[in-house]
């Protein structure tokens, strides 16, 4: 081989010297022409002379041949290593030729082109492979991993030269399959990256890479895992429906508590247009003189109903924001019921309803409470059940002690509570529409009333009714030893 | 109509703010029918030939409310005689008074006012109540 290039070299030189100097030859003999046509020794000498042209010309094209096979030949290895640039082939570039200045300079210009593409080849390689996200490069004939960062290799489980040449079905499947994500490759798309601790929800966005002839050449993939994402925008929704729940609760408030300003407007004002009203008959000295004790008598019954009612609203602020403000000691519970109950006895029976107390044991019922609220919460129990009771109706008394606590039961006969209602009717701000003939009465916040005392004790309180049959409420109680 | 002693029909739930108002107007000479709520209002229609100089109603009843009854006694003769209605209430809501008009009532007044005032539009109402108005004997 390296006899060949002597050779090959040496022809160039043969051609490059044999080539002027059969030009001078030429020269010579067109001006020897005239001198040897004068001579009559041209015939002699015209055979030498073409012979020795014919000679030298074979042999400038042998050497120009010669010469223009090593130029091709050099040309073709540069345009080689160009292809394999652009290809990303790793291989490295032959020696520029050093004979040849110009090819050579070529040659050197290419190698630090190459150079400079290697770096920033390596530097989004650096980026490619920390990125948290997973990347991807797929051949678009076969849908097969050309190249894959690391953070995919991790999710999945694999070396890198596990997952190349693989197909990426393997790996990962699209909502609405590859074909699709070719036909639209600037959409996200989702799909779930295959893992064998289980499938992760992903969203992918793809770039299509054509080739010089505008063909599908490479597929590039970012994969990025959005199963916490799907888990946060779960937990978001549940928030927001929670959210939106308690909105409405907060509006139905809002719309109780309206309801309860006109309510209260109207309880408030009731007795007090009866005072107002009677009081000026009286300074007026309007209507029978015999009539105006009446008046008074009616004016302080007004006067107590709204002390009554600016009370109850008093205890129930009390009750909602200052519990341990009430002492507490030990009741016997038999005995306060009992007393409430012959105090109520006559105004039940004025309203043709019958009081019954069931069963109550002879022996103290102790709880540990504060009295007078344990009086406010039997007593409003009892005038609800005899206030919502019919003509003819019966209330009924009940206490129970057991191991632990003390039962109380309030029952009776009168038109229930609609299942509507029942919800409700411990909001201090609701008032159902309790009675037969729709009359309101109070400020709908006895029961709320009672449940804070019943919370004051840390008891329990509950409902059963049924319309048309009556109501049962049960208030159970931590009973002292 | 007997202008020296007008009949009222009194639709009020309260006994009490009732027996004022039923006090307030026999002291004026008038005669006063009182009803506890709308059921019984509509009963009495319906059960007599006479007709009141005046319905006082009130707002807000256990079983309707005073607008209720306005439209049910206006609606049930379009042709027939309509009394004036002054309706009262305790209620306080400022679009109150345009809703009662707009039901037919001619007046409304709040249960807080001084009762001169109820006095002096019950008489002019009677009074207003014009010859079309008249009450059939």
């Amino acid at each position: 081989m390296t006899n060949w290039i002597v050779i090959r070299r040496l022809a160039g030189l043969v051609s490059l010297v044999c080539g002027p100097l059969t030009l001078i030859y030429l020269l010579s003999l067109i001006v020897k022409w005239h001198s040897l046509q004068a001579s009559g020794e041209l015939a002699e000498e015209i055979g030498l002379h073409l012979a020795t042209v014919i000679l030298v010309a074979l042999l400038t094209l042998w050497g120009g041949w010669l010469w223009q096979s090593r130029l091709n030949r050099q040309v073709e290895i540069l345009l080689d290593t160009c292809r394999r640039l652009a290809l990303g082939e790793p291989a490295g570039l032959p020696e520029p030729p050093a004979r040849l200045d110009e090819l050579g300079r070529l040659g050197l210009a290419i190698q630090v082109l190459r150079e400079a593409l290697v770096d920033y080849l390596s530097l989004y390689r650096r980026f490619f492979d920390v990125a948290p996200d997973m990347f991807l490069s797929i051949g678009t004939a076969n849908y097969r991993i050309l190249d894959a960062n690391q953070a995919f290799c991790q999710k999945v489980g694999l070396l890198s030269s596990e997952v190349l040449e693989q197909p990426v079905g393997r790996f990962v499947t699209l909502d609405r399959g590859w074909e699709e994500a070719l036909a639209r490759p600037n959409q996200l798309h989702k799909g779930q990256v295959l893992t064998d601790g289980g499938n992760i929800d992903i969203e992918a966005s793809l770039s299509l890479e054509r080739g010089p002839g505008g063909q599908p050449w490479v597929l590039g993939v970012i994969l990025r895992d959005v199963s916490q994402h799907k888990a946060l925008l779960d937990e978001l929704l549940k928030k927001s429906t929670a959210l939106e729940k308690a909105l409405q609760e907060i509006q139905g408030v809002e719309d109780l508590k309206d309801e309860f300003l006109t309510t209260l407007s109207h309880e408030l004002k009731t007795p007090m247009v009866s005072l107002k009203g009677f009081l000026q008959l009286i300074m007026q000295e309007r209507g029978k003189p015999e009539d105006r004790w009446a008046y008074l008598e009616v004016c302080w019954r007004n006067l107590l109903k709204l002390e009554n009612q600016i009370n109850n609203l008093l205890d129930l602020a009390r009750l909602s924001h200052a519990k341990d403000q009430f002492e507490m000691g030990p009741v016997d519970l038999c005995a306060l019921v009992r007393t409430e109950a012959e105090n109520l006895r006559l105004m039940a029976e004025e309203r043709k309803v019958r009081l019954e107390l069931g069963g109550l044991p002879e022996l103290p019922a102790m709880v540990r409470g504060n009295r007078e609220k344990l009086i406010q919460l039997v007593d409003n129990l009892l005038l609800n059940a005899v206030k919502y009771n019919v003509e003819g109706g019966l209330v009924r008394l009940g206490l129970e002690q057991r191991e632990q606590v003390v039962v109380l039961t309030f029952s009776d006969s009168g038109l229930g509570i609609a299942r509507e209602h029942m919800a409700n009717i411990f909001n201090r701000f609701y008032q159902a529409n309790l009675t037969g003939t729709g009359r309101l009465e109070g400020l709908g916040i006895g029961l709320s009333l009672v449940q804070e005392i019943v919370l004051l004790h840390k008891g329990d309180i509950r409902v059963q009714s049924e319309p048309g049959k009556g109501t049962t409420f049960t208030v159970i109680l931590e009973r002292l030893p | 109509m007997n202008i020296a002693s007008p009949l009222v029909l009194l639709v009020e739930d309260d006994p009490d703010t009732a027996a004022l108002y039923q006090a307030l107007l026999s002291a004026e000479g008038m005669e006063v029918v009182r009803c506890g709520n709308c059921r019984e209002a509509l009963a009495w229609w319906q059960s007599t030939r006479r007709r009141p100089d005046l319905m006082v109603l009130d707002m807000r009843l256990p079983d309707g409310d005073g607008l209720d009854l306005c439209q049910e006694i206006t609606g049930q003769d379009q042709a027939a005689y309509h009394p004036p209605i002054m309706v009262l209430s305790a209620h306080g809501d400022p679009r109150l008074p345009a809703r009662c008009r707009q039901a037919g009532a001619r007046a409304f007044l709040d249960k807080l006012d001084n009762l001169d005032q109820l006095i002096s539009t019950a008489w002019r109402l009677i009074k207003d109540r014009g010859p079309d108005q008249a009450l059939p004997v």
